[in-house]
């Protein structure tokens, strides 16, 4: 790895951290907490140590007084300080985590269509990196920073009562709570690194197993999947097992310092107070000082080993943060309402790669229901992404009526063209919330009125369960409708709105939302060619650029793409 | 929750040598943690009382000694944890394995299985290596630690006896109190937990309706009541810790105190009372280390639990003959299937002649049964009642592997294996010649597709077949069927679950060509929603319509 690259990767947890600045001061308060903790089990050692030792020496009980109530007090202040540390740090954590979440939120809403986060898995991934920086600033912000305070407060104790006592303690704390954890969590990298790819094997192998098992069973052929399985799992093991050699190595070093610094104090400490350097009292100090000191160092060796992994979170997160908005800054002024053409022409654009849109021309007069078709992959989706100004066009024109919509902000657009986005997403909700989503005055009676005409029998107090899990593929996509026509937009687009749903089932949603959206110019964008007969005009596109266009029959006709693929409709009952 | 599940201890043997392997260490850790202060106490004393560093010299280097074996202990231990660990982990997820594999195919989450077998178990790496050593040890600790104390100062071990006990009471008391608060808290968080995700999943949603500056305010204000309940949670929950803390702090500096004081009337020596002051927070350690690492260690357990729930959960038995494999007309007598946890029987009393060398097309709505009576002809799902004869002969007295050898079934949604393109399609006979492998993927109109990858029949298609498409996908189990159809003993059964359901056009067009291919001249059932396939097939084919039995609303999922 370069050191440029090790910069950049360190960078994402000193970014990370630096999410908490605004939350400065509880954490200092929790640092602090934190430090008394740890100080009063450290301190009551030391403390007691002291008071044995001297009252050894038989003085009068009046000399031990302060020392026996600094005492009892030490044995409380650990655990309350330790509580409202706990408190503290969790609180200001989880401020931190609600300052992500709207950085986030607000730079998300900012990339939109966000195609690179769009993928359940990635979302899902993104909140929890999201949620990674409460446990990093609890677990790898202030355990190093009041071990640290602590460890110069008991170092300078040391070495105020023999110099090399202090330094050979200093150099036991910083080797068992800086270098071995650090190490340690290098060290494991390795074998990280080799469980990860051996449980992959694994994992695929038993995919293979459980998912095909009817494949499998069939054919005949499940002893040899779970024998596949079996070398994966053996494999996995016989790593785990010669790793574990190198993961003990963290706490044997540990506790061999811990045992060595002790040793060496006894050296020290005995050899001073036969030079005369020390008295037997402070012996009894140092010694027992050096004993305890090592909890304050025990945090450490797990806020280093979550290093790597909240780097990784960070790294995924500011990937996000510093991604670029989609849409360049345009005009607010309204598009003004009401039906009008809309003409598409020359419309480009392109992710990273080659253009998606390739010169694209379209029409949709006013009331018009037009069809976009072409196999997977021809830039449908890219057009219904410009039409929804979720992304810039790179060169053409949009226009509706006599207004460039290219030239509008997203959110003046959306005023005038709305309808279903692939997926459209369903709130884990009621159904009134996630009809009022789109028009937030709407009455009872208007939500009801716009149900009937998707043909949705549905009560506005129903749940719809998480991702819709409650309504069946066709509800949701009625309900995505009903949304849409609450706009009531000038244009509507519809992208995939039959994609996943039985044959059936579709022809049933597809009358329906045509039926609903009579009258008005409608954008269809679709893969599939059942129930293009009902559609005015239809256009064929590949490779981004229309190849023919014409009316349903005359594209039947001509023996171009859409001829000689059956408008397969089922005829099952409805 | 159990702190040692006994069925982990039975199914696993690896756990029962950790276990041991585990208290000879304890064993051994507790003798040098008390060598250790007995060691210290004596440095210390003798060195006050005078005596220099000749005098010492050996009982220093004794401590060394003891650091040296402490640290090879606790390395030593923690890599046997590990490897008992692997080993544990590796009987349990094999015995999970098999179980779920054997037997007819069952309807379950996968992926909730193959979660369950890899990262759930390794949670299992904190119970072993962090937890059941550090249980073993709280045990073992405290009692030496008070019988040394006991030996040496009475009052302190009468100290220390008294609030040893008070800590596991405490907590238990504190849990049981906060147990039912914060399982509701829990469900609360989760709830608004899931809301993030929610909002930030439905994004393209709220823009499109102009609705995503005002959600930010409503992130903001459910992530606030997210974090007062989280608040409300953890102060709760952090309670058990702090009356842990506070026993045992308070105990040391109680016993500090009062060996102090006995010191001070010359009731006790230096050596002895230093051994105590060592050794009172030694009893305590453990027993906070064990409750630190109790909530990790949990999940582990929690997976191994799950285990066992699968490992419970048996699969339906098979009425297994040893006869040959029949052949001729396939006939249904009054069949009913019935799916366990669900009042409707999939087919009711159906009578059916599946003519030898004709195809018959079965078409119906979903839920009509269409699926199940596949099954039942390639033996996934028993009869409640009623017979199948093959020629005559009854199927249940043929042997089961078999009569799945003379059928070939291209399901719905065939899977594909992280396997070569030659090995999916020799599924089912892994010894074919290249030559039987070619000709099967010429007749499933595979031969582009094959033109098409890099390495032709020699590429691996990656996990469930990520390489190829759906219709390619089908295309390939149209593959196996040939295949397996041109090495049956006997004229296979072809068994076909809605061909081209989902399928692009251009896709749908050649499995359309294909299964023309397949059915012709053979025994042959395709199940379909779609009657236009009778158009495709033979006009001596046989139509079958199956009607389901309940009224079926529209707007039915698949």
């Amino acid at each position: 790895m370069s050191a440029a690259r090790r910069a950049v990767r360190a960078h994402g947890v000193v970014r990370m951290l630096g999410l908490a600045r605004p939350r400065g001061g509880l954490f200092a308060l929790g640092v602090l907490l934190g430090a008394v903790a740890t100080a009063s089990g450290v301190g009551l050692l030391a403390l007691a140590a002291w008071l044995i030792a001297t009252a050894a020496t038989h003085p009068l009980v009046t000399a031990l007084g302060v020392a026996v109530v600094l005492t009892r007090a030490l044995g409380v202040t650990r655990g309350v300080a330790r509580y409202l540390e706990r408190l503290v740090t969790h609180d200001a954590a989880l401020r931190t985590l609600a300052d992500a979440r709207d950085r986030v939120y607000a730079r998300l809403a900012a990339t939109e269509p966000m195609r690179r986060f769009r993928s359940g898995d990635l979302v899902s991934r993104l909140v929890s990196d999201t949620d990674a920086t409460q446990d990093l600033l609890v677990r790898g912000l202030t355990p190093p920073l009041s071990a640290l305070l602590v460890g110069g407060g008991v170092v300078a104790l040391s070495t105020a009562l023999l110099a090399e006592g202090g330094l050979l303690l200093a150099a036991g704390l910083v080797l068992a709570g800086v270098a071995v954890p650090l190490l340690a969590a290098r060290a494991g990298r390795g074998p990280g690194r080799r469980a990860t790819s051996a449980r992959a094997e694994l994992s695929t192998a038993l995919v293979d197993a459980l998912q095909g098992a009817p494949d499998l069973v069939a054919y005949g052929a499940m002893d040899r999947a779970v024998a596949r399985v079996e070398a994966a799992d053996a494999d996995l093991t016989r790593t785990a097992r010669r790793d574990a050699r190198l993961l003990g190595l963290g706490a044997g070093a540990t506790a061999l310092l811990a045992g060595l610094t002790l040793w060496g104090s006894l050296l020290l400490g005995v050899a001073a107070v036969s030079d005369g350097r020390l008295g037997p009292i402070p012996l009894a100090v140092l010694v027992l000082t050096a004993l305890a000191a090592f909890e304050i160092v025990a945090p450490l060796p797990a806020a280093a080993a979550r290093l790597g992994a909240v780097r990784a979170s960070g790294e995924r997160l500011f990937a996000v943060l510093d991604t670029p908005p989609q849409v360049r800054p345009a005009s607010d002024e309204p598009v003004p309402a009401g039906p009008a053409d809309l003409r598409i022409r020359d419309l480009t654009a392109r992710y990273d790669g080659p253009l998606v849109l390739d010169g694209l021309d379209l029409d949709v007069p006013a009331g018009a229901h037009v069809a976009v078709v072409g196999p997977s992959g021809a830039g449908k989706s890219t057009l219904a992404a410009v039409l929804f100004r979720f992304r810039d066009a790179e060169a053409g024109s949009v226009r509706l009526g006599g207004t460039e919509l290219l030239d509008r902000s997203p959110d003046a657009v959306r005023a005038v063209v709305s309808g279903v986005p692939q997926d459209p997403h369903v709130f884990d909700s009621t159904v009134r919330e996630n009809l009022r989503l789109a028009r937030p005055g709407a009455t009872d009676d208007e939500l009801r009125a716009v149900l009937a005409r998707v043909r949705l029998d549905l009560d506005l107090d129903d749940p719809v369960g998480i991702r819709g899990s409650r309504l069946s593929g066709g509800m949701r996509q009625r309900l995505a409708l009903a949304r849409a026509l609450l706009t009531d937009p000038a244009v509507l687009v519809l992208d995939e709105p039959t994609a996943h749903l039985d044959p059936a089932t579709r022809d049933a949603v597809l009358d329906d939302l045509l039926d609903a959206a009579a009258g008005r110019a409608t954008v269809l964008i679709t893969h599939d060619l059942a129930g293009l007969e009902r559609m005015d005009h239809v256009y064929v596109v590949r490779e981004g650029r229309v190849t023919e266009h014409g009316t349903p029959a005359e594209l039947l006709a001509d023996g171009g793409w859409v001829a000689g693929r059956p408008l397969s409709r089922s005829t099952a009952d409805r | 929750m159990k702190p040692l599940d006994p069925r982990l201890l039975r199914t696993a043997s690896a756990v029962r040598t950790h276990l041991l392997v585990a208290t000879g260490c304890g064993a051994a850790l507790t003798g040098l943690i008390l060598l250790q202060a007995w060691l210290v106490s004596r440095v210390v004393a003798r060195a006050t009382g005078g005596a220099g560093l000749e005098e010492l010299a050996l009982v220093i280097a004794t401590v060394a000694a003891v650091a040296v074996a402490r640290a090879g202990l606790a390395y030593g231990a923690e890599a046997a944890a590990l490897r008992s660990a692997a080993k544990a982990k590796s009987q349990l997820r094999m015995r999970l394995v098999r179980h779920v594999t054997a037997g007819v195919p069952r309807d379950r989450d996968a992926g909730e299985l193959v979660t369950l077998a890899t990262r759930g178990l390794d949670a299992l790496d904190d119970y072993f290596a962090r937890y059941l050593p550090q249980l073993v040890l709280a045990v073992m600790v405290p009692v030496a630690v008070l019988a040394v104390i006991a030996g040496a100062d009475w009052v302190s071990a009468v100290v220390v006896a008294v609030t040893l006990p008070l800590i596991p009471l405490f907590m238990a008391l504190v849990g049981m109190h906060t147990q039912a608060r914060t399982n509701r808290q829990w469900a609360l968080l989760n709830r608004l937990g899931g809301h993030f995700l929610d909002v930030v999943e439905g994004l393209p949603t709220l823009a499109l309706f102009r609705r995503a500056k005002a959600e930010a305010a409503l992130v903001r204000e459910v992530t606030d009541r997210h974090r007062e309940a989280t608040m409300g949670t953890l102060r709760v929950a952090f309670l058990s810790a702090f009356v842990l803390e506070v026993l045992a702090t308070l105990a040391v500096a109680l016993v500090a105190v009062e060996i102090g004081f006995r010191l001070l009337y010359g009731r006790l020596d230096l050596e002895t009372a230093l051994l105590v002051l060592i050794l009172a927070p030694e009893a305590y350690l453990p027993l906070r280390e064990v409750g630190a690492r109790f909530h990790a260690s949990m999940e582990g357990i929690a997976a191994a639990q799950q285990v066992f729930t699968a490992l419970d959960d048996r699969a339906a038995s098979l009425t297994a003959g040893t006869g040959t494999a029949p052949a001729g007309d396939l006939r249904l007598h009054g069949v009913t299937v019935r799916h366990p946890g669900r009042e409707r029987p999939a087919l009711d009393d159906l009578d059916l002649i599946l003519p030898a060398g004709r195809t018959t097309l079965v078409t119906g709505p979903s839920g009509a049964g269409k699926s199940t009576l596949l099954g039942i002809l390639l033996r996934f799902v028993e009869p409640a009642t009623g017979r199948i004869t093959v020629g005559g002969h009854d199927l249940a007295d043929t042997d089961v592997d078999r009569w799945r050898r003379t059928t070939a079934w291209v399901p719905q949604d065939p899977h594909l294996f992280d396997d070569t393109l030659a090995g999916n399609i020799r599924l089912g006979e892994p010894d074919a010649p290249m030559e039987a492998v070619r000709r099967a993927a010429g007749l499933a109109e595979l031969d582009d597709v094959v033109a098409g990858l890099p390495e032709g029949y020699a590429t691996r298609l990656g996990e469930r077949g990520a390489r190829l498409s759906a219709g390619q996908r089908q295309r390939v189990a149209l593959a196996r069927a040939f295949l397996r159809a041109e090495c049956s003993p006997v004229p296979p059964l072809v068994l076909l679950d809605e061909p081209t359901a989902h399928l692009d056009p251009d896709n749908a067009a050649a499995v359309r060509r294909a299964v023309g291919r397949l059915v012709e001249g053979r025994t042959a059932v395709i199940a379909t929603h779609d009657p236009a396939w009778a158009d495709e097939l033979p006009a001596d084919a046989e139509l079958v319509r199956l009607d389901a039995p309940a009224p079926v609303s529209g707007g039915r999922e698949r």
